[in-house]
């Protein structure tokens, strides 16, 4: 037997053992396909929020088209489904694509029964076996609505701020429940869902005298999100750091005292104002009656060149620039984008100079004709890539350019947008994938679902106030917001920094 | 320990390095062979999530490529389904809903604001970026075969190359295949 034969023989020996005992890999903990994090907060339990009623649609099979490396394909799958909650009481799942025939027909044991048309599903595990991956060329769609516990959800503390005495736990003061489908062909874990809410109360117990802060000029009658530094008691741990309220003009508190060493600040998010900052505030005496007025701005208008270089791209430019504009509004970063679209697929000078490859031509766009000076330059691009910004490209770098190829999903401009206001770099903190406090709704993932739709108010906070040496926000950088801004890096939480998984209830 | 003694022992100790390396690397010329062993139920659940994070991420900087070559010609099968099928008919069909429910979203915020409007009815806008997610799922497939390397995956992508619906994945395959050891 020749030595590279003997070789590839012990190497197939080896390879028989689990790869655990080599110490090849090191064990990782699997995350959901769809992993969706939502902080909500409940008000009435009357009456829900919106995020409480619309099922959530899990399709059964596989995520992968050959399901896994080793496993059977096709066939009869398998649902563990696991409740863990205080505020939710089970879930109702239905099955669209699935007669009342098979239904009965499906394995459930658990805490799980039938009931005519649906499953429902309480705290605990439970499977549901037999399910059908394909019924008559269709894939079978569960769809999983939450149930709540109504007296849980009642006892939920009634005060609408959300104080947090530590910065690493930047969810302190909610309860986090917890609903997994784990997809099982065999022993082989093929498909996933979590969800991830976390609940918080809406409502603020009135204070009848004491300081009073007044947010004015709120555009379309938003209910602003306020998140304050403040001192509120004598001594050292007086001082309370990234207090998020909601207020709809007026919010009053029992006494904000004097600053004295504590960091006193307020921001403001809105949907339809930009944001605003106002620090040091010097408003707060020891004694009560003390009136902070915010007045807030206009929104932003970020102007936004768009070049064409791919003219089949042309459409896709108008829906992802709508969509970005869904997004910022919705996670009231306080800018939208006002959009000029320039077609330049048909002039070779302009494909020539922008080029094919993500972020290849910085600096000779820079010089060029199609490059507008103080706004953001987003070039569609015929190249197989998602997306990219150019902050951190050597040589030369630019956080005003990004560049959108052919495989970019809805998500994709948003989340350069993203990098461009300063969430970067993309392994520290920048993209948020397995950190704690993110699912993969959030934007800044980096992947995860094309409708991703969440940004958190840590990372609101730095988009338009974060200063670094790529350029910082561009919303700075091209002067549509006040410098001179503040170093926060995703991932530094201090007294001037808010967790960047710190966060607002919705709605 | 006389010299001789501790000289043999240090040739076991390279030769075990040597064996443990060869086993570990996953394309070794072994590998390249076609040789593949059997995953463990866990085993396969991490390499679906290496699979599925790199065939789905967007600037793919933090060695979601790495992640997926490290499995060699194990992973080299889902690979070269996903370069011939795209994404499974669950993930295709969740992304269809998803796209419809951001679709209305979309439509009646643009009723209220110009800077939000569409360019697209709502079935060309979810063909439109299901055509996307496919080709992504496509190229970034050739692309793990083409760092794998070895007979299969080649074997994979010139049967690939002029069947592909789009012309980047086309292009890329081609790319691959010139760039590919």
């Amino acid at each position: 037997m020749r030595p590279k034969a003997i070789l590839c023989l012990l190497v197939l020996v080896l390879g028989a053992y689990p790869v655990h005992v080599l110490g090849a890999r090191p064990a990782i903990s699997l995350a959901a396909r769809l992993d969706i994090l939502n902080r909500i907060c409940i008000d009435r339990v009357d009456v829900l929020p919106p995020v409480l009623e619309k099922p959530f649609k899990i399709p059964v099979g596989c995520e992968v088209i050959d399901c896994c490396p080793g496993c059977p394909g096709g066939g009869v799958m398998e649902w563990r489904i696991q409740v863990e909650a205080k505020v939710l009481e089970g879930a109702e799942l239905r099955f669209e694509g699935l007669s009342a025939e098979d239904l009965k027909q499906l394995r459930i044991t658990g805490n799980a029964k039938l009931e005519g048309n649906r499953i429902l599903v309480r705290r605990g595990m439970s499977t549901v076996g037999g399910l059908p991956a394909l019924t008559a060329g269709t894939v079978p769609i569960g769809s999983l609505t939450p149930l709540i516990d109504k007296a849980a959800a009642a006892r939920l503390p009634s005060t609408q701020s959300i104080i947090r005495p530590s910065p690493g736990d930047p969810d302190a003061g909610g309860v986090g429940d917890n609903i997994t489908v784990q997809q099982f062909l065999g022993p082989f874990r093929v498909n996933s869902f979590r969800w991830r809410p976390i609940f918080y109360p809406c409502i603020r117990p009135g204070v009848t005298a004491g300081d009073q802060l007044r947010v004015r000029a709120i555009a379309g009658g938003d209910n602003v999100v306020v998140m304050m530094d403040s001192r509120t008691a004598a001594g050292g741990p007086g001082c309370t750091d990234d207090e998020v309220l909601r207020s709809t003009g007026a919010s009053t508190f029992a006494n904000i005292l004097a600053a004295s060493g504590c960091n006193a600040e307020i921001a403001v998010f809105a949907t339809n104002n930009a944001m605003n900052f106002d620090t040091p505030v010097k408003t707060w005496t020891d004694s009560t009656s003390d009136i902070h007025t915010s007045s807030l701005q206009p929104i932003i208008n970020m102007p936004v060149s768009v070049w064409i270089a791919n003219n089949a791209a042309a459409v896709q430019a108008v829906n992802d620039v709508a969509n970005a504009n869904l997004l910022y509004g919705q996670n009231k970063i306080g800018v939208q984008f006002t959009a000029t679209y320039n077609n330049v697929s048909g002039n070779p000078n302009a494909v020539a100079t922008i080029g094919n490859a993500s972020c290849g031509a910085v600096a000779a766009i820079q010089g060029s004709a199609f490059y507008t000076a103080n706004a953001l330059n987003i070039y569609y691009v015929n190249g197989a890539f998602t997306g990219e910004n150019c902050a951190r490209t050597v040589p030369v770098g630019d956080g005003n350019v990004s560049y959108l190829g052919t495989l970019a999903n809805l998500a994709s401009l948003a989340h350069e947008i993203g990098h461009a206001f300063g969430l970067r770099p993309a392994g520290q903190g920048g993209h948020t994938n397995g950190l704690a406090g993110f699912g993969n709704n959030n934007i800044m993932w980096g992947g995860g679902p094309a409708t991703r739709d969440a940004f958190t108010l840590g990372q609101a906070f730095r988009m338009n106030t974060h200063t670094d040496g790529w350029g910082g926000t561009m919303l700075i950088n091209d002067g549509l917001r006040p410098g001179p801004g503040r170093a926060c890096p995703p991932l530094t939480t201090s007294s001037i920094c808010p967790a960047l998984a710190l966060d607002w209830a919705r709605p | 320990m006389d010299n001789r003694l501790r000289r043999s022992s240090l040739w076991a100790q390279a030769a075990y390095i040597a064996l443990v390396l060869a086993a570990l690397a996953p394309t070794t010329s072994c590998s390249r062979q076609g040789t593949a062993r059997q995953m463990t139920a866990a085993e396969s659940a991490q390499a679906v999530q290496a699979l599925t994070t790199w065939l789905e991420c967007e600037e793919c900087q933090d060695g979601e490529l790495a992640a997926v070559t490290r499995y060699g010609q194990t992973v080299v099968p889902s690979l070269i389904a996903v370069l011939d099928g795209g994404p499974s008919p669950a993930s295709r069909e969740q992304m269809r809903r998803q796209l419809e429910v951001r679709y209305d979203e979309l439509a009646e915020r643009a009723q209220r604001n110009p800077n939000a409007r569409l360019a697209s009815s709502k079935d060309q806008f979810i063909a439109l970026y299901l055509g996307n997610f496919d080709a992504q799922y496509r190229v970034r497939a050739a692309q793990a075969l083409a760092a794998i390397g070895g007979q299969r995956s080649r074997g994979a992508l010139e049967a690939a190359l002029g069947k592909a619906q789009r012309g980047d994945v086309d292009s890329e395959i081609r790319r691959l295949l010139r760039t590919m050891k």
